[in-house]
């Protein structure tokens, strides 16, 4: 592979899931897996990594307060962020990209769907990511 | 302990729908506001009246310059009165509703009578001051309780005996002077008259009363049922989204391992494979489990079977039930919890296997689920009499049990977990219904759980209940009542009597991951 071994943390507070995501992109990234938010944030500290997915749903901390605590630390703020959430489209995918996810993906999604997602949001640049951001809040806006 | 069903009777102990706690407070509520306004409306009403009569009484006694004791006395009263509406006003409209509604009793019954007696006794009544007497008992009825409209009927008879017996002063005004004789000569045979009046008028106001309270419990069965309806509409929806949610992840994972198998390189190493397949039949597993609680509940509501009872040993139908216990989940190693049990050996419930099985899957499946890892579980055991009755207050009369005190076996499964706060308690029992606490955690259900238990015992003519403080770490205590088999005598069961000789039992649960291969369970029995 040309291109260096990427790190990529999933945060999901569900075992089985976490279990099949390791298993799914370990041949493509070095994974690190967190089962909260805090935890999330006790890994993101020990190796910052370069893609961060994350589901809504948890207990404590959720998926959306993470993401705007990592978009609100100038160390994090440009950190790759996926959603991936079993909360329907409807329900959370304005409130998901409004937090400061680059990506909202609802479950079910394959592994070999999520390998190519997750190389077009490290190529994202900070300045895609602010022309992102101002086009969805003048969309709401208005 | 929070009561969760009670019943709302309609005066004559009809029994109408069984409320929840929360819906019989909301009836009472709708009543005390029903009064409260009447209250606020009838004492304005009443006050303004009588403020205007004060007020005529007051031009025409200066206009006709006859300012005497008489005349003081009966503006005085008046004034009384109109103060008093005031008071029933302000009282109702603070929220003091009782003491409203008791004021205005005095104002509309006791205060006229006084007027009544005092201008009476000053010789300045008139046959035609009965029609506050009547007035009194019409007005009575109107706010105030059924044994106050007597209690005026009552008053307002002794007043007219009075007026009778102790007619003007022989120095009174020649009008005053012609009632005295009017009320000797006549007075007598019309006391029988006014006196049918009085209580054929609140005979009548009492029957109307009572239609009417009828018809207002009527209305709160309705808004009940409105209110019951609304609410499962909302469990239902939360249902789909739930069920949506919790469909997701096994699919996930399903089509996940399946996508994996699909790639070549995965294939080269029959290790991945076998490992993959596995996962990927497990999370099917999972999703055909969530799909049969969900069918079965459907089932349930849809038709149930005939009741064929048996007797079964508890001890027994325990020891069946634990190696089907859902692992913990959680961990990956094994967790193992101390399963405590205390009853008297030998003891039986008269119910169906399957059913009864159910139920103690779904109990114990919570604790294991609902409590930390390792946490123990207590089952506790015992013969009792069937003493359940409604308690309740003014409209949720007491019901006594019509049936015969049947010996019934209650067992009482607690957990030492998050514990389950009182708002929740009374819809817990409910289809779909789950904590909003669950609905945030990983902690996989599909509410339908303690709906299918309740559904099942009561099949079998038992109860089931939960005691819980809401604290966590307090847990929460299931208790199911089931009855006892036939051979059993009443008199065994005594209310709350110590068994006679309980046995401590201990079993151990031992819950695997299901990952870890082994899809089994330990039971190892070590009872002391």
């Amino acid at each position: 592979m040309a291109q260096p071994h990427r790190t990529i943390l999933v945060v999901d507070d569900n075992p089985a899931l976490l279990e099949l995501l390791r298993e799914g992109l370990s041949d493509h990234f070095t994974i690190l897996l967190a089962r909260d938010g805090a935890e999330g944030f006790i890994r993101m500290a020990e190796a910052p990594p370069d893609c961060a997915i994350i589901d809504i749903r948890m207990p404590g901390i959720d998926g959306l307060q993470f993401v705007r605590t990592l978009r609100g630390d100038p160390a994090t703020m440009d950190m790759p962020l996926i959603i991936l959430t079993a909360m329907p489209e409807e329900q959370g995918l304005l409130p998901g990209l409004l937090s400061g996810a680059d990506r909202y993906l609802t479950k079910p999604v394959l592994p070999s769907e999520l390998i190519p997602a997750i190389h077009d949001v490290i190529a994202l640049t900070a300045a895609d990511r602010t022309r992102r951001l101002r086009s969805l809040v003048e969309e709401e806006e208005s | 302990m929070t009561e969760t069903t009670e019943r709302i009777a309609s005066p004559d102990t009809a029994t109408h729908v069984v409320a929840t706690h929360d819906e019989a407070e909301s009836v009472r509520r709708y009543d005390r506001q029903r009064r409260q306004r009447l209250l606020i409306l009838l004492g304005a009403v009443f006050g303004v009246l009588i403020g205007v009569l004060f007020l005529v009484a007051l031009v025409l006694i200066v206009a006709l310059g006859r300012f005497g004791v008489t005349e003081i006395v009966q503006l005085g009263g008046i004034a009384l009165n109109a103060l008093l509406y005031l008071v029933v006003v302000i009282l109702a409209r603070r929220g003091y509703v009782e003491w409203s509604s008791a004021l205005f009793a005095v104002g509309a019954g006791v205060a006229p009578n006084l007027n009544v007696l005092a201008a009476t006794a000053a010789g300045g009544a008139n046959p035609f001051n009965v029609v506050f007497l009547l007035g009194a008992i019409v007005i009575v009825s109107l706010a105030g309780r059924p044994w106050m409209v007597f209690g005026t009927a009552l008053l307002s008879s002794i007043t007219t005996v009075y007026m009778v017996m102790f007619p003007p002063l022989p120095t009174a005004t020649p009008a005053q002077l012609a009632l005295h004789d009017y009320l000797i000569s006549a007075g007598s045979a019309n006391i029988p008259v006014l006196f049918v009046v009085y209580w054929g008028m609140a005979v009548l106001l009492l029957a109307q009363w009572r239609s009417y309270q009828r018809l207002l419990l009527e209305l709160a069965d309705v808004r009940t049922q409105v209110e019951r309806a609304r609410r499962l509409d909302e469990l239902k929806d939360q249902f789909i989204r739930n069920v949506n949610h919790e469909l997701r992840t096994p699919i996930m994972a399903l089509l996940g391992y399946v996508d994996l198998l699909m790639n070549p390189d995965t294939r080269r190493s029959a290790e991945k494979v076998e490992r993959y397949v596995q996962r990927a039949e497990h999370a099917g597993q999972s999703l055909r489990a969530l799909l049969a609680g969900i069918l079965d509940t459907r089932r349930l509501g849809a038709a149930p079977g005939p009741l064929e009872p048996a007797r079964l040993d508890l001890m027994t139908l325990l020891e069946d039930v634990i190696p089907l216990i859902p692992g913990d989940g959680e961990g990956q190693t094994p967790v193992e919890r101390a399963l405590r049990v205390r009853m008297t050996p030998g003891l039986a419930v008269w119910a169906e296997g399957i059913k009864a099985q159910q139920v103690f899957i779904n109990l114990l499946g919570n604790a294991v689920k609902y409590s930390e890892p390792g946490a123990p579980v207590d089952i506790e055991a015992r013969l009792v009499k069937d003493d359940q009755t409604a308690r309740g207050r003014w409209f949720q009369r007491a019901t006594p049990s019509t049936a015969p005190q049947e010996p019934m076996v209650e067992i009482v499964v607690r957990d030492y977990g998050l514990g389950i706060p009182p708002e929740s308690q009374p819809l817990l029992f409910q289809r779909f219904m789950r904590l909003p606490r669950d609905l945030e955690s990983s902690v996989i259900g599909s509410g339908l759980g303690l709906y299918l238990s309740r559904t099942l015992v009561e099949s079998m003519g038992g109860s089931i209940r939960v005691q819980s403080s809401g604290v966590p770490g307090e847990g929460s205590s299931f208790i199911v009542r089931l009855p006892a088999p036939p051979d059993i005598s009443a008199q065994a069961a005594l209310p709350g009597a110590p068994d006679p000789d309980p046995l401590d039992s201990s079993l151990r649960l031992v819950a695997v991951h299901p990952d870890d291969d082994a899809d089994v369970r330990q039971l190892s029995d070590q009872r002391s």
